[in-house]
């Protein structure tokens, strides 16, 4: 469990990182957090020629709001979000979301770019990303663009980036007034990998019901996937029990997992459908400004 | 001075361990070191044409490329032998030998400059492979006509035997019920934080192997023997070992190929395994499958059982052990802590292309403990009667008492146990309390699990198995230093069960002195007593009982050579607080170190016929067949028909291991047993697919139970000490990893059987196994469930 040779490049700047990328982008890897490469490196299944080192790049962590939009560095680690007050204050799914990744010790070290680009579709990240329909800065030495995050994701671990391409950050826009948030995942373990999972976002209008839905689905398909047909299903309906229940089967209508030993495509399938439900429900609640239920170990399910 | 034996005296060892001064084989540096890597079958069984190194050979730092025709005439194949009828061995190559019969087994052995090198050469290494029929599953090894595994092992029956009570079919035609079930286990094992690693050292005729084992002496002897070698001539060191859970103490292929290469080179050579190495190829534990027939009165005692009892023993034997362990084990306990003297067996150790099974915490009686506590529910259900008042009816309860199987429970008081547990968990109204759907439409339940737990295996109990060799004993070698501290050198090993803080209690008591003052040393075999390690919850009774009865005679050597500083008469003085004095006075008394000054560095002064010295090597045979330790638990878990998530919420166990020595110690043991039940119940497996490949290779998908799915256990003792052993003390370390899957199951059942749904008879029982039970009889629980 060692990597083969490689080559590291430890860039000080942005400018020089992607001359490098420019240089080795075909045959190179870049290094974020580290929690996801160094043990596809050690398990020799991921074998670049040159390793392009992000940690020094200052300039890309940080977390601050520009006109009403959330600006996060790439380089920004996972528990700085996690523990960010003016986050979990106006973007509370991503705080969410962020309870749910892996553990406290990969947090401090995994990165919130690092994630997205890895586009792994059982991370939790990209899913929140997705429903928050949030932007990502992208930057080469030839160019500067910003994608959208439904545009980014192409499949399993495959993102739209050009080899040259850094992800430098990620833009969310303000969430609404009268938005209640709800993430939900179901793991064998606190901390694993979800076998499924669902982010929520709901806007009430004054009357109570449903102006605007966003509803993401975690480990549903080789990317994170809206449920439009749930989306569109809830607007302008009463969120009831029956709503919820045709909107959950609404979502997982067109969705097929992948099944493996910890649960089949079946399993995995009706778990979306359990974890939409349960999302729609905490979102209403929240939007409604009703109390938390009690849990018994500790997480929001 | 208060005794220590009893105290919660905090361990010695942690200081060390907390503050990352701890030494493992992989810490260990030595000049001219190199690095092992091992290349490694990927087929579950298949014919070897031929290894190619030509390529392998030339990757830079690589050192050598040994094979199995290199080694041949150098080592010999390690073979278990056991003389039980029934029995049949094969061997088992360093590396592999015409054929491969599992995925993992050793194939080559690559030497570098360092591990990434020596990696990088092994997957330069080509192997030649003419796939052969793989058998995985034990039905297909017994099937007419499967492929043999070994030529020596017919039928792909390592083991088989049966035995049976006279009288038992009258009891079956005579009964008012008669419960049948069919019980199967997974695959699982220890997983220890700390994976397999070894160095090798050939030097001037001398072979030092730091070995991280439960077993240094043990090791001393496989690895001597199968390299032709004089014992004298090897050294074993197991220095600090992060866990051990019984997989460390065999004698694996990897470690004398790493041997005999040192010997070839002329250089140290190490070898740490990876996870996934780890994972492959340590023992594995468990896979067992029963069918029992239990008959019973309609007042719902039991009165007969008859079991049918297979394991799935994998590709090899390991040694010592052989491959009957398991299955013996188990047939040996299934009728547990109850009054059940009719009794029949057939018990079979079947070869399969996996992962060879050997020694796992709990051995066998994981699944004996499932067995019988699933046909107590079956029973309390069809007669419906309270879970725990069935038992009641069944437990043994006077001693002591004989089993059918010749187990001899010594003392403890059972149905006092189970009294103890229904209390701690609230047993009567938490039932109460989780009828019908809870709280967001989730489902609770409760469980329970008995056993007895037998350790410190007497000889006789020990002989009856034929192995190579009968660990019924263990040694203990005590000397006082001329400044008063003692250093008390053991047969044991200490790999997380805290023998330096407990030895060190023992033998302070017998010397009156604090057990601050006994540093306690194992693990190297040039300097302890020649003894069997740590496994089978088997030290605190040997090794304790040989450091009483050492430090007796440098009691008894230090009371005489008082007696004469002091005038008195040996008769008249007393051992306490660091002094040795006239019985009750104090302050007519010479201090311990004085005592121990005059033995070492004042001879002349010493009386007539007193050799100078405070040193004795004692040895101490565990009376037969052994101690029997007790535990019940009981679980109450949460049930989430929705995903299918089971959540323990809580845990009771009430333990009776005799006198304790250190009550946190045990604490920690049924502690950290529990924990492994729990990954036994819900979560660990390891996974075949249908080639024999692995799946499970990494702690990705091998799900060990964190502190995220362990909840606080609430713990009871229970003191009835043993009448056979020095000190009063019984073994145990396993019941934790023995009750739980049961417990849990139990509770699973209980939950959802307010659904109707069937109990279960298996482990582990998975999120989607709970899902499709409440899928296919109690649709509506999914929508009430939030």
């Amino acid at each position: 469990m060692k990597p083969p040779v490689f080559d590291y490049h430890d860039p000080e700047t942005v400018e020089e990182a992607l001359d490098l990328l420019a240089e080795h982008g075909d045959e190179g890897k870049l290094l974020a957090g580290g929690q996801s490469l160094v043990p596809l490196l050690n398990f020799r299944l991921a074998r670049p020629e040159n390793l392009i080192d992000l940690n020094r790049l200052g300039s890309l962590t940080g977390i601050r709001r520009e006109h009403g939009s959330l600006q996060i560095g790439a380089m920004t680690r996972q528990s700085t979000m996690e523990h960010s007050a003016l986050v979990a204050e106006n973007w509370p799914l991503l705080t969410e979301a962020l309870s749910y990744v892996a553990h406290a010790q990969i947090r401090n070290r995994g990165t919130i770019g690092g994630s997205v680009a890895h586009a792994d579709p059982a991370a939790e990240l990209p899913v929140a990303f997705s429903a928050l329909d949030s932007r990502v800065r992208v930057r080469s030495a030839r160019a500067e663009r910003t994608i959208e995050i439904s545009d980014l994701f192409v499949t399993h671990l495959t993102t739209t980036l050009e080899p040259d391409e850094l992800l430098v950050g990620i833009e969310v826009d303000p969430v609404p007034e009268r938005t209640g948030h709800a993430f939900v995942e179901f793991a064998r373990r606190h901390g694993d990998f979800a076998l499924g999972g669902a982010a929520v976002l709901l806007t009430l209008d004054s009357s109570g019901s449903c102006e605007r839905a966003a509803i993401a689905l975690l480990g549903a398909a080789p990317i994170p996937v809206r449920a439009t047909d749930a989306e569109q299903a809830l607007v302008g309906a009463a969120i009831d029990e029956k709503a919820i229940a045709a909107a959950a089967d609404a979502a997982i209508a067109d969705i097929s997992p992948t099944g493996d030993i910890h649960g089949s495509a079946e399993y995995r399938r009706d778990l979306c459908r359990v974890m939409v439900r349960r999302a729609i429900a905490a979102a209403n609640r929240r939007a409604k400004g009703e109390p938390e239920p009690e849990s018994s170990n500790g997480v929001i399910d | 001075m208060p005794r220590s034996v009893g105290a919660r005296v905090l361990r010695h060892e942690d200081p060390r361990f907390l503050t990352g001064q701890g030494t493992y084989v992989d810490d260990v540096q030595l000049p001219g070191l190199l690095h092992a890597a091992f290349v490694r079958s990927d087929h579950a069984h298949a014919t070897l044409l031929g290894v190619d190194a030509a390529e392998a050979r030339a990757v830079p730092g690589a050192h050598a490329v040994i094979t199995a025709e290199e080694l041949e005439g150098e080592v010999a194949p390690i073979r278990a032998l056991v003389g039980t009828p029934g029995y049949q061995e094969c061997d088992m190559p360093a590396l592999a030998t015409g054929k491969v019969r599992f995925v993992g087994e050793p194939v080559a052995l690559v030497v570098a400059d360092s591990r990434y090198s020596a990696e990088d050469c092994a997957a330069a290494v080509r192997v030649g492979y003419e796939p052969l029929p793989v058998v995985l599953e034990i039905a297909d090894a017994l099937a007419d006509g499967a492929p043999a595994i070994h030529e020596e092992v017919s039928d792909n029956l390592y083991n088989s035997f049966e035995t049976s009570t006279a009288g038992i079919e009258k009891a079956f035609e005579d009964a008012d019920e008669v419960v049948e079930l069919e019980l199967t286990q997974q695959r699982y094992g220890a997983a220890p934080l700390e994976g397999r690693a070894a160095i090798a050292h050939w030097e001037a005729g001398q072979l030092t192997v730091w070995l991280s084992s439960q077993v240094p002496h043990i090791a001393r002897t496989g690895l001597a023997k199968f390299l032709g070698l004089a014992e004298s001539s090897v050294r074993v060191i197991s220095p600090d070992v992060g866990g051990g859970f019984g997989p460390k103490c065999v004698v694996y292929q990897e470690e004398v190929a790493l041997a005999a290469a040192s010997r070839r080179l002329g250089r140290p050579v190490k070898w740490t395994s990876d996870r996934s190495e780890d994972l492959l190829t340590t023992i594995h534990g468990r896979e067992q499958i029963h069918r029992v027939r239990a008959a019973a009165t309609a007042e719902g005692r039991v009165t007969a059982v008859s079991v049918e009892i297979l394991a799935s023993n994998g590709a090899y034997a390991p040694w010592p052990f052989g491959a009957g362990l398991d299955s013996g084990m188990a047939s040996e306990n299934v009728c547990g802590p109850y009054d059940i003297q009719l009794y029949e067996r057939d018990v079979k150790a079947v070869a399969t292309n996996k992962a060879p099974m050997g020694p796992y915490r709990g051995v066998g009686r994981v699944m004996a403990c499932l067995t019988i506590e699933r046909v107590m529910d079956e029973l309390a259900s069809r007669l419906e009667l309270d879970r725990l008042e069935l038992r009641r009816r069944n437990l043994v309860e006077s001693f002591p008492y004989e089993t059918a199987t010749g187990l001899v429970f010594e003392s403890g008081d059972y149905p006092r146990s189970l009294e103890l547990l229904a209390e701690a968990i609230g047993w009567e109204q938490t039932s109460a309390e989780d009828e019908g759907l809870g709280r967001r439409g989730r489902l609770r339940g409760l469980g329970v699990a008995c056993a007895v737990e037998h350790s410190s295996y007497g000889p006789q109990s020990l002989g009856s198995r034929k192995m190579e060799m009968t660990f019924g004993y263990d040694s203990a070698a005590l000397r006082v230093e001329p400044d008063g501290t003692a250093r008390l050198a053991l047969g044991l090993h200490n790999h997380g069960q805290g023998h330096q803080t407990t030895m060190a209690q023992i033998a302070a008591d017998e010397l009156g002195i604090d057990p601050a003052k006994v540093e306690v040393a194992y693990g190297d075999t040039d300097s302890a007593p020649y003894g069997a390690g740590t496994w089978a919850s088997r030290s605190t009774v040997y090794c304790g009982g040989a450091t009483v009865l050492a430090a007796g005679d440098v009691r008894e050597k230090m009371l005489a050579i008082a007696a004469d500083m002091l005038e008195a008469s040996a008769e008249d003085l007393e051992l306490g607080g660091g002094r040795i004095s006239v019985r009750g006075s104090r302050a007519r008394g010479v201090d311990f170190e004085a005592v121990a000054r005059r033995a070492c560095h004042q001879p002349d002064l010493l009386p007539d016929g007193i050799e100078p010295g405070l040193e004795s090597t004692r040895r101490y045979e565990a009376p037969d067949p052994g101690s029997f330790s007790s535990a019940m638990h009981a679980a109450h878990v949460e049930v989430d028909p929705g995903t299918g998530e089971v959540t323990v919420l809580d845990y009771a166990v009430v333990e009776d291991c005799g006198t304790i020595v250190n009550p946190m110690i045990v604490e920690g043991q049924i502690q950290g047993g529990v924990a492994q039940g729990i990954g036994g119940a819900l979560l660990e497996h390891l996974v075949y697919d249908e080639r024999g490949q692995l799946v499970t290779t990494s702690f990705i998908d091998y799900l060990l139970p964190t502190a995220m799915e362990v909840p606080a256990i609430d713990i009871v003792h229970l003191e009835s000490p043993s009448p056979n052993t020095l000190g009063g003390w019984k073994g145990m370390g396993e019941g934790g990893a023995i009750n739980a899957p049961p417990a849990i199951v139990s509770a699973v059942n209980d939950a959802l059987g307010r659904l109707g749904i069937p109990p279960a008879s298996h482990t582990p029982l998975t999120p989607e196994w709970v899902v499709e039970q409440v899928r296919a009889h109690a649709p509506e629980a999914r929508m009430e469930a939030r």
